[in-house]
């Protein structure tokens, strides 16, 4: 088989899943039009305010627990790309065990993130 | 397999590393200077991938996952730092921060 | 393979970590934390760390190799583990009432100083360099956040950002070299480099791609113990970070990155240290010089022990000019090294528990003309405090003035006498400089605008505990100094020479 018919499947499953999701939503989905909304953009209108407009302190407090929290899984691909090759040498509760203390200590993290308030919008 | 030698690959992460240094020297913007020093840092990913991939070894390519992850906790504390003084002083120019002066 | 016996090597590691996980669930459990059991959980895991270090002191008797490598087990670690112990614990200690005078009520302060310590011990028993470099961030981003941690005070924001901007800086270049190193010789193990350069006709000569990871690496370090020309952040950023964030900085950041320069130096280098001779020669001279001209023109009594600290780094440099490149056993007096980053720690946390009481509504004021009177109102602080600035100055009797005399011997016996002279020129200054608060202590009246010390207990504490440690170890250094020249020459163990 051509190894590139998995990905194909993929890609596949991809599209029929939005297409899916999108159909549900446009069916079930509450719409009220007004004129407003329906109306068509129209080039020219007078701009609101500046571009170059300064957003919240917030945005920046996700993107860097986003960014921390993100880049702790890439010490998980390793580890799980791996697994079986270093069950040959380890035995399996230190394999398992070393990646459990890793993601505990990244929960205390988290933990502290969320009492701190990390988390909370307003 | 092997089209790209040693020698571009330590070429371009010189000139990764050199940007950045440069960045970090010339630059007035906090922000500026902390992408400057994450181009450093990407500079020696790339050497480390570099020599690895040279010398035959795995090694390198753990340590270049090593230094994302150091890179990222430095540019989430460096933002961090931005902002408390951005709080104070209303801008990014480093010259503004001139309140501890020899 | 891999041995959980091996686990006993990172213990006092390991405690560190854990109860700094431990106090930094329960600051943040509460709504309203309890800082005095915060206070004491915290050093309750530096003291077991110090109880492990000690059992792992004495079950080590021949230096080895852990994790596959990439850790050295032997004295030298040990003893830089317990110089970081004490300077966590001094500086926690400063902070107790500190931080409640600055009204910063923060959950994150002790457990940064527990993780930031958890690298500093890392680090001094580093024997790959990647896992040296990933200490030193460990510790570096945990001193990035102490020093901002007074929020509201510009001047701490400004320190942090000033010292993050030139730590994430240097950390570039050191690990460039890294990359270097490894590119060059195949292994970041340190001792891997020593065997690699011990085989015959292998040295930085003829081997360019060594030869600039080296010069990087000199660079990234100079950075971090803060040596000429690369200081000038130093003062800027003691000054500006609370005081006891400088305490620990001056002395656990300082030490953890002296015992990592010496491990690449003594270790991994030193057979090669010919090549570049000349430039750490040069370093030394100019740290010195810079250090102790710069702090005689200070007002400020926290940015003279910058300056001051920068001069200390110096006499450091000066001993390792003197390394012999025939093999560690040749000079044992460089076990002054040692000595003398433990002789510092304890005097300048001594010196700096003093500074801390020194807030005046919430704001520090550390202008020497404040310490007018201070021997006719308090004798007992002013001559403590006049015993840990004369240690400082290396004036005997005291542990200053030994450690002293052993980075002199090591210098001179390591046939490194113009250096020696430019350290001799830079102690005489030094001497001039430390006298000058004395004087202000004991002859000049109270500023017309005196207010009342914030004295505490637990700072007190430190600063009696400091002044009588620097008068005993300065009167008989004898054992001490030979736990710290067999910790020293341990190091030999690892030489390819």
């Amino acid at each position: 088989m051509n190894p590139y018919v998995p990905v194909a499947f993929a890609i596949l499953i991809a599209i029929v899943f939005s297409l899916v999701f999108v159909g549900l939503s446009y069916y079930f989905g509450p719409r009220r039009p007004t004129k407003t909304k329906t109306a068509v953009y129209e080039c020219g209108m007078p701009p609101v305010g500046t571009t170059r407009q300064r957003f919240s302190v917030k945005f920046y407090m996700v993107a860097v627990l986003f960014l921390l929290f993100d880049l702790e899984a890439v010490f998980l691909y390793p580890w799980a790309t791996q697994y079986s090759t270093l069950l040959d040498s380890f035995p399996g509760t230190f394999v398992l065990g070393e990646m459990a203390v890793f993601l505990g200590v990244l929960f205390i993290g988290w933990f502290y993130c969320l009492k701190r308030g990390a988390f909370q919008w307003d | 397999m092997d089209q790209v030698g040693l020698y571009p690959v330590l070429f371009t992460s010189a000139l990764l590393f050199g940007l950045g240094v440069t960045g970090v020297l010339t630059r007035r913007n906090v922000l500026i200077v902390l992408m400057s020093i994450e181009l450093m840092l990407n500079g020696v990913n790339l050497a480390f991938v570099g020599f690895a991939r040279h010398l035959g070894q795995v090694d390198g390519h753990a340590f270049a996952i090593f230094v994302m992850a150091v890179a990222a906790a430095e540019a989430a504390v460096g933002l961090a730092l931005v902002l408390l003084l951005f709080r104070h002083k209303t801008s990014v120019d480093l010259e503004t921060f001139d309140l501890l002066r020899g | 393979m891999f041995d959980p016996g091996e686990l006993n090597f990172i213990g006092p590691e390991i405690a560190v970590f854990v109860f700094a996980l431990l106090v930094l669930v329960h600051d943040v459990m509460f709504k309203q934390r309890n800082a005095t059991i915060s206070m004491g959980v915290s050093l309750m895991g530096l003291a077991t760390a110090a109880v492990l270090n000690l059992l792992n002191m004495q079950a080590v008797d021949v230096p080895r190799e852990a994790f596959a490598g990439a850790m050295a087990v032997d004295g030298f670690g040990f003893f830089l583990n317990f110089i970081v112990l004490l300077a966590a614990a001094g500086a926690l200690l400063i902070s107790h009432d500190f931080l409640r005078r600055i009204d910063v009520d923060v959950p994150e302060f002790n457990p940064l100083v527990l993780f930031v310590a958890f690298g500093m011990m890392l680090m001094g028993s580093a024997n790959d360099l990647i896992l040296l470099f990933i200490s030193l961030e460990v510790m570096s981003l945990g001193v990035y956040v102490l020093c901002g941690i007074n929020r509201g005070e510009l001047a701490s924001a400004e320190a942090a950002l000033k010292y993050f901007v030139m730590g994430a800086f240097a950390s570039g270049f050191l690990l460039m070299g890294i990359a270097f190193v490894y590119g060059g010789i195949g292994s970041t193990r340190i001792s891997a480099v020593a065997q690699w350069f011990a085989i015959e006709g292998n040295g930085i000569a003829g081997n360019p791609l060594i030869g600039v990871g080296v010069a990087l690496l000199l660079v990234g370090f100079g950075f971090k113990v803060a040596a000429a020309p690369f200081h000038m952040w130093t003062p800027d950023v003691y000054q500006g970070a609370p005081t006891p964030v400088t305490a620990f900085m001056a002395t656990g950041v300082k030490a953890a990155a002296f015992a990592a320069l010496s491990r690449v130096l003594l270790v991994a280098l030193l057979g090669q240290n010919l090549e570049f001779h000349t430039a750490l020669w040069l370093i030394a001279a100019g740290t010195i010089l810079m250090g102790n001209i710069g702090a005689l023109v200070q007002d400020d009594l926290k940015r003279m022990l910058a300056y001051s600290s920068i001069g200390h780094a110096g006499y450091l440099l000066m001993a390792l000019v003197g390394a012999p490149a025939a093999g560690l056993a040749d000079n044992p007096r460089l076990g002054g090294i040692l000595f003398y980053l433990l002789a510092y720690t304890v005097m300048t946390v001594g010196a700096f528990a003093v500074l801390s009481f020194f807030t005046r509504d919430g704001v520090e004021d550390t202008r020497i003309s404040r310490l007018g009177g201070l021997a006719d109102r308090h004798p007992a602080v002013a001559l403590a405090l006049s015993i840990c600035l004369l240690s400082l100055a290396g004036v005997p009797p005291t542990m200053g003035f030994v450690g002293k005399f052993y980075l002199f011997a090591a210098a001179i016996e390591g046939g490194a006498i113009g250096i020696a002279v430019v350290g001799a020129i830079g102690g005489a200054i030094g001497i001039y400089y430390y006298l000058r608060p004395i004087v202000v202590m004991y002859m000049h009246p109270e500023p017309a605008d005196r207010v009342e010390l914030a004295m505490n207990p637990a700072a007190l504490g430190v600063l009696g505990v400091a002044t009588v440690a620097v008068l005993v170890f300065g009167l008989v250094p004898g054992s001490l100094i030979e736990v710290a020249q067999d910790s020293l020459l341990s190091l030999a163990a690892w030489g390819g020479v």
